[in-house]
């Protein structure tokens, strides 16, 4: 028999909380323990056997774990130590909105959904139930405070805005606040008795005087619902997270009103349910649907006491330094001492971060209008440009900022500078020179970096097009980034060799930043590419052979792109502006480093790596002065556990051609419309992002691997992409979007709902898609050209088609249609000798004119209603089997076979009309061992054997995800791997396959 | 509903403006109907969570204007914690489903005798908390049956909508013990995107033991305890880990194939053509306010 054992489970958690030096996550039907100092994990204890846990109470020693109408009293040691603990599971009729322990541990309180208070002893031994007379408006939310043995108050929302406060013992209503509208998401007592907080549908906070029942004040906000609101840092400030992904910070003044402090973007996409916070250390956790635990510095500008600084005039008149009316900040660059900045009165003034004192490094009139300030960190030098080509570069001491050395000169070979760049790699500082005079060479000048000493001379030929922007140099090549987003790169050891130009490479303009990566044993180079406009991409270059590739393409969120760089735990961080905002953002976990309201792009603004793995300092001029923000390396980790997507997963496709990292990768297609490529290891099951994709505009509908390298993707607005993956490099897997399939018109309004293709020679290949107007096209990919040639269209009837195939049978091309009428529809295709799968022309040039699809030769009605997913196999020369499963519950196997005619036909062969509950959504086939797998809305996972051509269920399995939405299944000679995605991914073996 | 142009994409959406119905829902119980045939000899009928009132239209329609018979015993009651627009032959009841005064309000209209019919198409706002979700609508389901089974005459018809998720097997084994047959059925309006469906109850037929009675105090739990459907009961000790009784009702799919497809999209409405107005204007949201400080960039505010 089979056995199916969870690996790894990523999803929904709706809880956390801070326990000495632990975090208690509910996360699914567990408890996750962390060491949150370290972020190890501890233990994953399951607690329920279906149930999520919604909440954790802890009194002492003891955990009480609560979700749906499940709760579980616990130890800590339990919790730290056991695998399972679902034997201490008990039920209860009504869903339980809130647990606590009583004052003196011996018994717990449980509010139920409908406003009633079970109090039980702590073995589940009913003592009574506590209630008010009234109506029983159910509940979305509520809570119980314990004072004491005497005083113990509940705290109920109700779903028609209402929040009932009431006296648990003598079950007397004290209040009934009415001021929310919409129903009522989180209500809570502060420990000092003295305020109740409450959030509603109505996106507001309310803070109630629990004395006078008077509402003290009203706070916006949120721009979505609020899930969970707390009190911290002994009642004075309020935490609330939100639908909206953010996590805001309130302060409750003395006289009650409650001020927004901060918002922290935590989640990426909705829902954030949980969250706590570690007062004394002014730590945040908090969880949401995509299953990342997040924590969060609630002190992030403060925590250190250096992280911002702000030098206003003043500190330099203390220090002696006179800053003439007008004098305004024209650059800066920060070394290992400090900072260096000049003035616009040609002033040259250095900071030292060591005795917190300004002074006088130069004046010098060449300065005095407009320069460019650049510089290298590594070799402790600046470089100064005026437009006259003057150039000043100066060495310091690393450790106190004393001048070394100081070099002027005067550059006579163009007449005007306007750009001015620098770039250092191995022992060369090479400065770059451009005038806006098209004539003009470029001009590269490399110094020596000890001396500052001119040794190298270099001048190209300025390409049409160009404007420098960017630099980097590497090997014999200096590599220019440019506007109109181009990219140009000229060789040193031969100026006269014409520029490799590399014009267009992304929309958008100015190329912002280019950065070495890594080189292949073949000699090609990968670079990575940002651009102003939010492109990034990764390059990979052959200048010798002057050739080059996109191998990876993405586009950030939102806002505005100035660079990106791999950090030292090889995760990808760009950074830039988002409206008044910088960010950094970690592209690779998907969160936010930090963010500074400094104005905006227009300002005159550096980031600077602090010669620390992790550390930066942000410096900008705002207002006039000069703001330095640090951003220090994280004592505690940014985060617990990376989740997936915050929303439903509609597709999964493992690569199964090769393993990766003690893994495979796979592709996750989600209703949050990106595309995340991961992979998860083998006998972990734990899942490291790569890359998320946000190509597609709208709600994904498939994705799929077709080969080692090749993945297509398809959504509504009849987007269908297909995707070329490449895994030379050891930096990670990269993917970039070959080509979009030609839609039907201009504004596409149709949905593709499903594709299936058939490899031919030469990388080319056909692909089916069938449409949500019940059209059906069939195209040939063309490798060479990079096409796509229609060859087939037509239409079944008027309603949606929801999955195709294509199978070759005995000579026979047969296209296999399921739409939402229940039929599996069918037409032999190969009457069209030219599309033979075997025979078509694999160099066949441009758009043939495409065959209308005649009536169908076929069709055999198979479910009640549409056919969820498809798989088909041939199971000799003449005959397939297509295997489906429907909206109706049903699992079906039915037989296609090719008569002596050469006629198809077919019938179902075996039909389960009661395969699961609800909704069966995927189907998948373990081909060595004949059997199938279905998942459903039940959320159950059933195994079947199919060897017989029967259905005989092996085995039935919960699974936690809900919206159980699809499946992928990778096999290996004695074992497969699952992935079930839905609102959530979990990883699992199947194992005694024969 | 809107006056967006989702008239393509939804033929429902439109046809339902063209007809005069307040939301496409209409059709999913005119399909119904067409397949079950329950609204055909049928004298009192109650519409629950009804508004903005598309069903109740339908049950007007199908009792009254397009009945050969007479209609002067016919009653059609449409219960809502909202407020309604009128529709003929319909009693409007701004009421709460689970009180005891509003089944005695019904069965005065009813001059006490018993209906024949009822049903439900009420859904509650989604949290995206999928458990809380499906619970919160099995129980909105429960208190029009704890009301249905009160009114209800033996051998009658209880429609309700439903979500088909984790346990809805649950509550298809729990209606099997107060109906004769109990039919999961998905109209061809419903989307099949969706995890909407009907349950269909036919032949009202309760345990005979049990009294059902409604009181203020209850709540869904306690009105089901004397029932015995296989609902967990609460005794003096809250019970170790049960998995509860599960069945899996029979599925249909009505409205058949030459009906419009709901998750299809069509061509053939002109380009060109005049955007109805939606027959009954959306409703105000809970966080109207809210949206009106963002819109007034007054946010982030305290009042």
């Amino acid at each position: 028999m089979v056995q199916l054992d969870y690996l790894s489970h990523y999803g929904p958690s709706i809880c956390v909380k801070f326990f000495e030096r632990f975090v208690l996550a509910g996360y699914g039907p567990f408890i996750h323990v962390y060491d949150y100092k370290t972020g190890e994990l501890l233990n994953i204890a399951r607690i329920f056997n279906r149930n999520k846990v919604h909440g954790i109470s802890v009194k002492g020693d003891h955990i009480l774990a609560y979700g749906a109408r499940s709760l579980s009293v616990i130890t800590i040691q339990n919790v730290l130590e056991q695998r399972t603990l679902i034997n201490f599971e008990k039920n209860c009729h009504e869903w339980i909105i809130d647990a606590e322990f009583s004052a003196s541990g011996e018994s717990i309180f449980l509010l139920t959904s409908y406003n009633k208070v079970i109090c039980c002893s702590l073995d589940g031994t009913v003592d009574g139930i506590k209630a008010v007379f009234g109506e029983r408006s159910i509940l979305y939310s509520g809570s119980i405070k314990v004072f004491d043995d005497e005083r113990v108050y509940v705290n109920a929302g109700t779903v028609m805005g209402g929040v009932i406060i009431w006296d648990l013992f003598s079950e007397e209503k004290i209040y009934n606040f009415t001021g929310h509208e919409g129903s009522i998401f989180y209500v809570t007592l502060s420990d000092d008795g003295k305020y109740i907080a409450t959030c509603s549908d109505d996106r507001s906070i309310k803070l109630w005087n629990m004395d006078t029942g008077e509402l003290m004040s009203t706070a916006w906000g949120h721009t979505a619902r609020i899930w969970n609101l707390q009190f911290f840092d002994n009642d004075k400030k309020l935490v609330s997270v939100s639908e909206d992904c953010t996590c805001r910070v309130w302060d409750i003044m003395d006289n009650g009103v409650v001020k927004q402090r901060d918002a922290y973007e935590v989640h990426l996409t909705k829902n954030v349910w949980g969250v706590d916070v570690q007062s004394s250390e002014m730590i945040a956790v908090t969880s949401g649907n995509d299953g990342t635990l997040k924590l969060t510095d609630l002190k992030p500008l403060d925590r250190n006491g250096d992280e911002v600084h702000v030098f206003l005039r003043n500190d330099f008149e203390l220090d002696g330094l006179k800053l003439e009316v007008g004098e305004i900040f024209k650059g800066f660059f920060w070394l290992k001492f400090g900072l260096i900045a000049v003035t616009s009165h040609g002033q040259v003034l250095r900071y030292n971060q060591i005795t917190s004192r300004w002074n006088a490094v130069l004046q010098d009139e060449k300065l005095s209008s407009y320069t460019m300030t650049s510089g290298v960190q590594d070799i402790d030098t600046v470089v100064f440009c005026n437009n006259n080509c003057d150039l000043i570069l100066m060495k310091f001491q690393r450790g106190n900022g004393h001048l070394l050395s100081k070099v002027s000169l005067h550059v006579e070979e163009i007449s005007k500078c306007t750009n001015c760049l620098v770039a250092f790699e191995e022992n060369r500082l090479l400065v770059t020179l451009e005038s806006p005079k098209p004539s003009d060479n470029f001009l590269c000048l490399q110094f020596d970096v000890d001396s500052l000493e001119m040794c190298n001379k270099y001048q190209w030929k300025k390409p049409s097009g160009f404007f420098s922007s960017s630099l980097c140099v590497w090997n014999d090549y200096l590599i220019v980034g440019s506007k109109l987003g181009s990219m140009f790169v000229f060789t040193f050891s031969n100026p006269q060799y014409d520029a490799l130009m590399l014009r267009r490479l992304c929309p958008g303009d100015t190329i912002t930043s280019v950065k070495f990566v890594e080189t292949l044993p073949n000699g090609e180079s990968l670079f990575s590419i940002t651009n102003r406009d939010g492109y990034y991409l990764f390059l990979s270059i052959n200048v010798p052979e002057r050739r080059y590739k996109i191998v990876h393409s993405n586009k950030i969120s939102k806002g505005f792109l100035e660079g990106a760089f791999y950090n030292e735990d090889g995760d990808y961080i760009v950074y830039g502006f988002k409206s008044d905002h910088f960010y950094m953002f970690n592209e690779t976990k998907q969160f936010e480093i930090m963010s500074e309201l400094c104005g905006g792009a227009h300002r005159q603004w550096k980031l600077f790596k602090n010669f620390i793995p992790g550390e930066y300092v942000l410096v900008y001029v705002k207002a006039g002065n000069i703001h330095l923000r640090r951003v220090h390396q994280r004592n505690i980790p940014q985060t617990l556990v990376d989740g997936t997507h915050g929303r439903e997963i509609r597709d999964l496709s493992i690569r199964g051609s090769h393993p990766y990292r003690n893994g495979y990768l796979f592709c996750s297609a989600s209703e949050d419309t990106t595309i995340k490529l991961a992979v998860f290891e083998r006998e972990s099951g734990i899942i490291k992002n790569f890359w998320t994709q946000r190509k597609h505009t709208s709600g994904l509908q498939r994705c799929k691997f077709i080969s080692d390298k090749y993945m297509i993707s398809s959504a509504a607005r009849e987007e269908l992409y297909l995707w070329e993956l490449n895994t030379q490099f050891s930096t990670g897997p990269y993917m970039n979007l070959l080509k979009e399939l030609p839609p039907s018109s201009k504004n596409p309004d149709l949905r593709i709902m499903d594709f299936d293709y058939k490899m031919l020679d030469n990388g080319n290949f056909l692909l089916a898609t069938v449409y949500s107007d019940s059209a059906i096209k069939v195209w040939i990919y063309n490798s060479k050209t990079n096409e796509f040639n229609l060859l087939i269209q037509g239409r079944y009837e008027t309603c949606c088609l929801l999955n195709v195939a294509l199978i070759h049978l005995h000579e026979r091309d047969i296209l296999l249609v399921g739409p939402t009428d229940g039929h599996l529809v069918y037409w032999d295709i190969s009457k069209y000798s030219l599309f033979h799968f075997s025979e078509v022309a694999n160099d066949q040039e441009g758009a043939e004119e495409s065959h209308l699809l005649p009536k169908y030769d076929g069709r055999i009605l198979v479910h009640k209603a549409g056919i969820k997913d498809l798989a088909v196999r041939v199971t000799s020369g003449a005959c397939f089997k297509a295997y489906t499963v429907g909206d109706d519950n049903a699992v079906a196997i039915s037989t296609f076979s090719l008569n002596t005619a050469g006629f198809v036909s077919g019938a179902v062969s075996c039909l389960e009309d009661r395969g699961g509950a609800s909704t069966i959504t995927s189907l998948d086939l373990i081909e060595q061992s004949d059997k199938l797998i279905t998942t459903s809305v039940d959320q159950n996972v059933r195994v079947y054997d199919i060897s017989s051509d029967g259905l005989i269920l092996e085995l039935k399995t919960y699974t936690t995800i809900a919206d159980t939405g699809c499946s992928a299944v990778l096999n290996e000679s004695d074992k497969a791997f699952l992935l079930i995605g839905g609102v959530g991914l979990s990883v699992a073996k199947l194992t005694k396959l024969r | 509903m809107g006056k967006s142009s989702k008239d393509k994409r939804d033929l429902y959406y439109r046809k339902a403006k063209e007809e005069g119905y307040r939301a496409r829902s209409a059709f999913k119980l005119l399909q119904l109907d067409e397949h079950f045939h329950f609204l055909d000899n049928v004298t009192r009928v109650v519409d629950l969570c009804a508004a903005p009132g598309s069903w109740s239209q339908v049950l007007s329609r199908r009792l009254f204007d397009e009945s050969t018979s007479d209609t002067s015993s016919k009653r059609i009651v449409a219960v809502d914690l909202q407020p309604m627009f009128p529709i003929d032959h319909v009693t409007t009841l701004q009421a709460d489903i689970t009180h005891p005064r509003t089944l005695n309000k019904i069965m005065e209209l009813f001059e006490g005798e018993k209906a024949d019919f009822v049903c439900s198409d009420g859904a509650p706002d989604v949290t995206g908390l999928h458990d809380l979700d499906e619970y919160v609508q099995q129980q909105l389901i429960l208190s029009a049956l704890q009301l249905t089974t009160c009114m209800l005459r033996k051998g009658g018809v209880f429609v309700a909508k439903i979500f088909r998720g984790r346990d809805i097997d649950m509550l298809y084994s729990q209606l099997g013990f107060l109906f004769d047959r109990v039919v999961c059925a998905k109209p061809r309006a419903s989307r099949g995107t969706s995890l909407e469906s009907f349950v269909v109850c036919l032949g009202y037929n309760p345990p005979a033991h049990w009294t059902p009675k409604l009181d203020v105090n209850a709540s869904i739990e306690d009105f089901f305890q004397g029932c015995d459907i296989g609902r967990l009961t609460l005794d003096d000790k809250l019970p170790s880990y049960t998995e509860e009784p599960r069945d899996i009702a029979e599925f249909l799919s009505c409205g058949g194939l030459g009906s419009f497809d709901s998750d299809a999209t069509y061509h053939d409405v002109p380009s060109n053509r005049k955007v109805l107005d939606p027959v009954q204007p959306p409703t105000n949201p809970p966080y109207k306010r809210a949206l009106e400080l963002k819109r007034k960039g007054k946010l982030n505010c305290v009042t």
